[in-house]
C-alpha cells in the first residue's frame, strides 16, 4: 500500500488546567498518495498540529493507526521529515552541518554528505550561506534551511506544520512560490497543515478541511488549478478565487459538519451545588487566565440560535479579536449568563442594560430579550464563562 | 632568571580581560597612599612596594612557584573529576523521571552539608593528605555541575529533540549532537559556579589541612606574623581567578554558545 494511510484517528488529552479530557482530534480517516500535495486546513486549535504530530511519531495516537507504505508508525524516523513552524535548526550547526545532519545519521562519509547538502542548500537559494550560523540568518532563510535540511534526507513523507507562520508577509509569498517550484521539480510526498486558506490552495493539490475541536474532516476539495503555480498569476485567476471563496464557505458553514457544530457549553459546575471544599480553590477563569499570561483567551463561546461563534481577547489589552461574526443582527434571544463572579445588585442593575433579568443562581444569570448585537457587549462588560440560549440550557430552578 | 611558568607569551597578555587594569590601578594607588600616610602600623598594614619585594624573594626561593603549582594542580584535578561525575549525572537527572526522583534527594540533601562540614571527618579517614583534599575539591564542584547540566537538558526545545529524531539520529547520537550542545550554557554556568567555589573550597582546605599551597602559605604566614605574605596570597588568589576566566572560560563561552548565538557577548 503506497503513501500515507490514517484510519479513525483519534487523540483525546487530558488538560490539566481544566481538569477535564480534551478530544483534539476524532476520527480521522485520510490517505495521501505518493507524490501528492495534501493541505490541512482548520481554525487554530482545532487538533491539525495534533494530527501532524502523530503523523511524525511524537505522541502517540488514543485510537486507529496510521501506515505509510505499509508499515505502522510507532514514532518518529527519517522516513518522515518535519518542517517546523520554529524552524528547530541545531544552533550550533552551520547551514552546511544542519542540512547534512540526517545524511551523517545514515552513516554517509563527510566528503558525499556535504555535495547531497550542498545540491539542496542551492535548490533552496543559499548558496553562500553554508558556513553561516543559523541565528546569523533572517527568519526567511531559516525556514529554507528547515526545507532543505528535510529534502536532503529524501524522506518518504514531508510534514510541514506551518512552516511559514513566523515569517513576514512578503517573505511567506516567496516562500510558498519557491516551495511550489521545488514540489513541481521533484514531487515530493507533502502533508502541509495551515490556517491559511490562501496558502493551503495555492500549493496545494488536494485540501483537507477540518472542524473545530474537536477536529474532524468536513470537507476534502481538489484543487485542479494547472502548474508551475505563482502569486501574480493566480491572485487575478477567477478559478483561483472562486476555490478560496468555496474553502472560506466550508470553513465556516455548519451544514457541511457531519453532526451540528455545537459544543457542550460546560454549564452545571455553577449550577450544582456548591461544594464548601472547594471554595477557596480559584476559580476556573481565573485558573485559565493565569495559565495563559500575555497569550490571545478564547473568553466566551456562544451558542445563539443553532450557530456557534466564540470571542477572543487578548490578555493584557482586553480587547476583542475576534469576533463572532455568524450571529444575525436581528432579533432577541434568552442566554444564561455564566459571569465570574457572583451577580450582586450592582451587576443586576448594570444586566438590565441588555436585557430582562429573570433568576439569578450562584453565577449564572438568566437574561431575556437580549438583542443580538448586545450580546457581544455583555461578553465584553463581564468576562463571562460561557452565554448559552435559555433554550439549551439547564433551567434554574425558580 | 624568570621560572618557566611565568614566562607569559605577549599575546597572552594582550588578552582584552587583562587590559581592564583601570580599576586595579586606582585601588593600588588607595592602597599605597593608606600605608603610606602610616594609619595603620606599617608591619600590620605593609604596602605594595612590600608585597612585591616578598613576592619576588619568594618566587626566587622558589617556594611560591611550587605552592602555586600544587594548589593549581589539585583544583585542575579536582575540578575535571567533578565534571566527568557532574556532567553525565546532570544529564541522567534531567532526562530520566526515576533517576530525578531517586537522587535529586540525594543531591538536596548532601548539597546542605557544605565542604567544610566534611573536613573533620575526612582528616580521620585520610588524615591531612591529599585524599582529603581532592574529596573536598571534587564534592564541591559536583554539585553546581549537577544542577545547572540537569537545567540545560531541560531547557534543550522538544522541536530540536523531535527534529533529529525525524531525521533518523538514534538516541546516542540526539544525546551527543543535541542535547550536549544545547545544554553547554548551562553546563558553562556550572563549570564558571563550580571552579568558584571549588577554588574557595580549596584554600579553606589547604589551610587546614596544610601541607602546601597558597591557602597553607597565606595559614603559616600567621606564625611569623607576616602580614606581607597574607596580602600577597589573597592577590593571587584574585589574580589565579581572573587568568581562569581570562584564558578558560571565556574562550570557551566565546568559541561555542557565544559563535552559536545561545547568548549574547558582554558588551
Amino acid at each position: 500500500m503506497e503513501g500515507l494511510t490514517i484510519r479513525n484517528l483519534t487523540k483525546i488529552y487530558y488538560d490539566p488546567y481544566t481538569g477535564q479530557h480534551v478530544v483534539a482530534v476524532e476520527d480521522v480517516s485520510l490517505t495521501i498518495g505518493p507524490g501528492e500535495f495534501v493541505a490541512i486546513l482548520g481554525p487554530s486549535g482545532c487538533g491539525k498540529t495534533t494530527l501532524l504530530n502523530m503523523v511524525a511519531g511524537f505522541v502517540p495516537p488514543t485510537r486507529g493507526e496510521i501506515l505509510l507504505n505499509g508499515r505502522r508508525i510507532t514514532g518518529p524516523g527519517p522516513d518522515r521529515g518535519v518542517v517546523f513552524q520554529s524552524f528547530a535548526l541545531f544552533p550550533w550547526k552551520t547551514v552546511l552541518e544542519n542540512v547534512a545532519f540526517g545524511l551523517k545519521m545514515r552513516g554517509l562519509p563527510r566528503a558525499e554528505r556535504e555535495r547531497i547538502a550542498r545540491e539542496y542548500i542551492a535548490l533552496v537559494g543559499l548558496e553562500g550561506f553554508e558556513h553561516r550560523y543559523p541565528h546569523e540568518l533572517s527568519g526567511g532563510m531559516q525556514q529554507r534551511v528547515g526545507v532543505a535540511r528535510v529534502l536532503a534526507n529524501n524522506p518518504e513523507l514531508m510534514l510541514m506544520d506551518e512552516p511559514f507562520a513566523s515569517v513576514d508577509a512578503q517573505t511567506r509569498m516567496t516562500l510558498q512560490e519557491e516551495l511550489a517550484r521545488i514540489w513541481e521539480l521533484r514531487h515530493p510526498t507533502i502533508l502541509f497543515v495551515t490556517h491559511d486558506v490562501e496558502e493551503a490552495v495555492f500549493l496545494s493539490n488536494r485540501v483537507v478541511i477540518l472542524t473545530h475541536r474537536p477536529g474532524r474532516v468536513r470537507a476534502t476539495l481538489d484543487i485542479p488549478l494547472p502548474r508551475p503555480r505563482r502569486w501574480r498569476d493566480l491572485l487575478e485567476d477567477s478559478t483561483y478565487k472562486a476555490l478560496v471563496a468555496h474553502v472560506f464557505d466550508l470553513l465556516r458553514s455548519p451544514q457541511e459538519s457531519p453532526r451540528p457544530l455545537r459544543e457542550p457549553v460546560s454549564v452545571p459546575q455553577a449550577l450544582s451545588p456548591p461544594s464548601r471544599a472547594a471554595e477557596p480553590q480559584k476559580s476556573w477563569w481565573r485558573r485559565f487566565l493565569e495559565s495563559r499570561p500575555g497569550r490571545i483567551l478564547l473568553l466566551a463561546i456562544l451558542t445563539v440560535g443553532g450557530w456557534q461563534g466564540w470571542l477572543e481577547y487578548q490578555a493584557r489589552t482586553k480587547m476583542p479579536v475576534f469576533l463572532e461574526h455568524h450571529l444575525s443582527p436581528r432579533g432577541t434571544v434568552d442566554l444564561l449568563v455564566q459571569l465570574p463572579f457572583p451577580p450582586e445588585r450592582f451587576h443586576i442593575l448594570m444586566l438590565q442594560r441588555f436585557g430582562r433579568v429573570s433568576g439569578t443562581q450562584e453565577h449564572a444569570v438568566e437574561l431575556r430579550s437580549v438583542p443580538l448585537p448586545r450580546v457581544r457587549e455583555i461578553a465584553r462588560f463581564y468576562w463571562v464563562r460561557s452565554l448559552t440560549p435559555l433554550s439549551d440550557a439547564p433551567r434554574l430552578p425558580p | 632568571m624568570k621560572p618557566p611558568f611565568l614566562r607569559i607569551p605577549r599575546r597572552l597578555l594582550a588578552h582584552p580581560a587583562l587590559q581592564g587594569g583601570g580599576p586595579f590601578l586606582l585601588l593600588i594607588v588607595a592602597w599605597a597612599l593608606v600605608a603610606e600616610l602610616e594609619v595603620y602600623p606599617r608591619a600590620f598594614f605593609p604596602g605594595p612596594g612590600e608585597v612585591a619585594s616578598a613576592f619576588s624573594a619568594l618566587v626566587y626561593k622558589g617556594i611560591l612557584p611550587t605552592y602555586l603549582q600544587d594548589s593549581v594542580t589539585r583544583l585542575v584535578v579536582g575540578a575535571a573529576a567533578g565534571t566527568a561525575v557532574g556532567i553525565p549525572l546532570g544529564f541522567l537527572i534531567g532526562l530520566h523521571p526515576a533517576s530525578y526522583r531517586f537522587f535529586w534527594p540525594l543531591v538536596l540533601f548532601f548539597q546542605a552539608i557544605g565542604d567544610i562540614a566534611w573536613l573533620p571527618i575526612l582528616l580521620i579517614w585520610f588524615g591531612f593528605t591529599l585524599t582529603t583534599v581532592t574529596f573536598v575539591l571534587v564534592y564541591t564542584v559536583i554539585f553546581p555541575m549537577i544542577f545547572n547540566t540537569a537545567l540545560g537538558v531541560r531547557s534543550v526545545p522538544v522541536e530540536m529533540i523531535r527534529a533529529a529524531q525525524s531525521l533518523g539520529a538514534p538516541p546516542v547520537r540526539v544525546l551527543w549532537e543535541v542535547l550536549l550542545p544545547g545544554a553547554l550554557p548551562n553546563i558553562i554556568t556550572g563549570l564558571r559556579n563550580g571552579l568558584g567555589y571549588g577554588w574557595r573550597a580549596l584554600i579553606a582546605a589547604e589551610i587546614i589541612v596544610g601541607t602546601s599551597g597558597i591557602g597553607f602559605m597565606m595559614f603559616d604566614a600567621r606564625r611569623s606574623g607576616s602580614v606581607v605574605e597574607m596580602i600577597l596570597g589573597m592577590i593571587l588568589l584574585g589574580l589565579l581567578w581572573y587568568a581562569v576566566d581570562a584564558w578558560v572560560l571565556r574562550p570557551l563561552e566565546q568559541a561555542t554558545v557565544e559563535r552559536w548565538g545561545l547568548v549574547r557577548p558582554p558588551s
